[in-house]
């Protein structure tokens, strides 16, 4: 672990930034990802991250008799229907950013005292994990801009930007209300939506910081101009994000157990649990009709969670 | 002419010839007598110039301006002036005329010949020696007593310089030259063909260059590895004084070192600074 602290210019003396500083420069990075973020969720009909099921009860098939009512033994149950959501498809791209070239990144008092530019070791140390540790929290603000969230608002709320207004899953359950015996036989799967969830992408903030020193090719001490240096930070921070293969590397999973951190709402899975509601109809005399609907009360199958893993 | 004589043997004819020449030759034409004798004889001229010469004969001596009338018994006086001309009578008629040792003219002395004028010492109640060349040449040195002044607008030499010779030059006023070029030019202590001339660029205004209060020798833009620190005044380097990429870390006092690596840990570059 080498965190350094890069220098900057102050009552033109080179000094140490402070730790607050350091964080101004992350955020900065972090707002950087956010304007061009290089893991990117989109929701399509074929996903890559996790297929999450959507089930709810359906009434059971009828049955019928020329001479009296089935009985509900003989009557079959209300089944399970299972629909499929794998909607979300991840793209990285890790892009080629600058490499050190000696005098790339940042310089720093070494041990010595010594004026010496950071290495790639260092800048990761510095930056980029820590960005990527603010990327991949649990949290949704503008510290995390460029990640993914799910919300059940189809617009984006302040702070959002809504990926598609197509949902990333569904939780139906059965519409009781639909089903009648004087119907008999009902059509089975009589859903009803409970509740959609959407992808949603966090907005970042743009933030103020000091641009800190590097050797230039005369090897005499510059400032980064602002746009070389978010220029040369978004590279890193999208390769790493895309591509780290020591542990920063961002991806997203949905699902019911994973590891990293679950984002946005959990999207429940809701059925009803009634073991069947027994309805019987007579049309005439030799046709006695019986069916079990869905009942019961809507309990939680499963929570499937969106979540940011860092890896 | 000897006197004529008729001897008795000669003739009449002889007389007559000798007669005729006695009055033509030795008497005289008297129609040639001077016009201022009346006498129409000899005997009557002789009489006339005696009653002249015995009586009223007189010389008249003239200046030009005054008239001195001379007559029978009047003694003619050469008296001279004193400290201009001595008059000496001698026999048998001779007088000699000479400057006296001091001569005192009150007019103007001219000497107009063109050889040489030998004179003992010069003394000139007036102020002006004039010529009516262009030049008076002094054939000799020329020394003027202690204290006496040499006045002159131009002095003038047949040399590259006038020659002082060992003496000083001294003015209470200025040293003035006028060509462009001038300047004061030194010898040295060897008589070659290496000096030392000291000029001015021409001034555009009027400037004055003080000579300080202090013993020394004067630096010029030529000199190299003279000026000594104790020369230059403290606190006075500025920095556009100091030539760029001069200063190296020998001139830092108590230097340390800060040492700007790479990435890789590789010195790319070490600055020097003053220590504390």
């Amino acid at each position: 672990m080498a965190v350094r602290k890069p220098l900057f210019v102050s009552s033109g003396n080179l000094q140490e930034m402070t730790t607050a500083m350091v964080d101004e420069i992350v955020d900065g990075i972090i707002y950087q990802y956010s304007q061009d973020p290089s893991v990117v969720l989109t929701v399509g009909s074929s996903g890559n991250i996790g297929s999450i099921n959507d089930t709810r009860k359906q009434a059971g098939a009828q049955s019928t008799s020329a001479s009296s009512f089935p009985s509900e033994g003989t009557t079959a149950e209300p089944s399970t229907v299972t629909v499929a959501y794998n909607k979300v498809t991840s793209t990285a791209t890790g892009g080629t950013p600058t490499a050190d070239g000696g005098k790339t990144f940042p310089v720093y008092y070494n041990s010595s005292g010594q004026i010496q530019a950071m290495n790639l070791t260092d800048v990761k140390d510095t930056f980029l994990h820590p960005a990527i540790d603010l990327l991949q929290s649990g949290s949704t603000g503008t510290q995390q801009g460029g990640t993914y969230t799910v919300t059940t608002s189809s617009t984006a709320a302040s702070g959002f930007t809504n990926v598609s207004t197509t949902a990333i899953f569904t939780d139906t359950r059965a519409d009781t209300s639909a089903y009648a015996a004087g119907s008999i036989p009902e059509t089975q799967d009589q859903p009803t939506t409970i509740t959609n969830y959407y992808l949603h992408r966090v907005n970042g903030a743009s933030a103020s910081y000091t641009e800190p020193y590097y050797l230039d090719g005369s090897n005499n001490i510059n400032e980064f101009t602002t746009a070389n240096w978010n220029s040369l930070m978004l590279g890193w921070i999208k390769k790493t994000a895309a591509e780290s293969s020591d542990g920063y590397a961002i991806s997203y999973s949905l699902g019911t157990t994973a590891t990293g951190n679950t984002r946005g709402s959990g999207m429940g899975d809701t059925i009803l649990n009634g073991s069947g509601n027994y309805q019987t109809r007579q049309v005439n005399n030799d046709d006695y009709r019986a069916q079990e609907f869905p009942n019961g009360s809507a309990t939680t199958a499963s929570t499937y969670y969106l979540r940011i893993i860092k890896s | 002419m000897a006197a004529r004589q008729i001897t008795t043997t000669q003739t009449l004819e002889d007389f007559r010839v000798q007669f005729n020449a006695l009055s033509a030759t030795d008497f005289g034409d008297i129609a040639t007598l001077n016009a201022g004798l009346s006498a129409t004889s000899v005997i009557g001229a002789v009489n006339e110039l005696y009653a002249a010469i015995a009586g009223a004969l007189s010389f008249t001596l003239s200046d030009g301006s005054n008239t001195q009338t001379l007559v029978n018994g009047n003694t003619l006086l050469f008296n001279g002036t004193a400290n201009q001309i001595t008059a000496t009578v001698a026999a048998t008629d001779k007088v000699t005329l000479a400057l006296t040792e001091d001569v005192t003219i009150a007019g103007e002395f001219t000497a107009s010949g063109t050889g040489a004028h030998t004179l003992g010492e010069l003394s000139f109640t007036a102020s002006a020696i004039a010529s009516s060349g262009s030049t008076i040449t002094l054939n000799d040195d020329v020394t003027m007593p202690a204290a006496k002044t040499l006045t002159v607008d131009k002095i003038s030499s047949n040399q590259s310089f006038v020659d002082f010779g060992s003496k000083n030059v001294s003015t209470d006023g200025f040293f003035y030259t006028t060509k462009s070029t001038g300047g004061l030019i030194f010898e040295g202590s060897t008589a070659d063909a290496h000096e030392t001339t000291i000029n001015v660029i021409d001034p555009t205004a009027d400037r004055t260059i003080n000579f300080p209060n202090i013993s020394g020798t004067l630096i010029t833009t030529g000199d190299t590895g003279t000026i000594t620190g104790t020369m230059i005044a403290a606190d006075t380097i500025a920095e556009a004084n100091m030539a760029n990429d001069a200063i190296g870390q020998d001139q830092l006092k108590s230097v340390v070192e800060l040492r700007i690596l790479d990435s890789n840990g590789t010195v790319v570059k070490t600055m020097f600074a003053a220590g504390a």
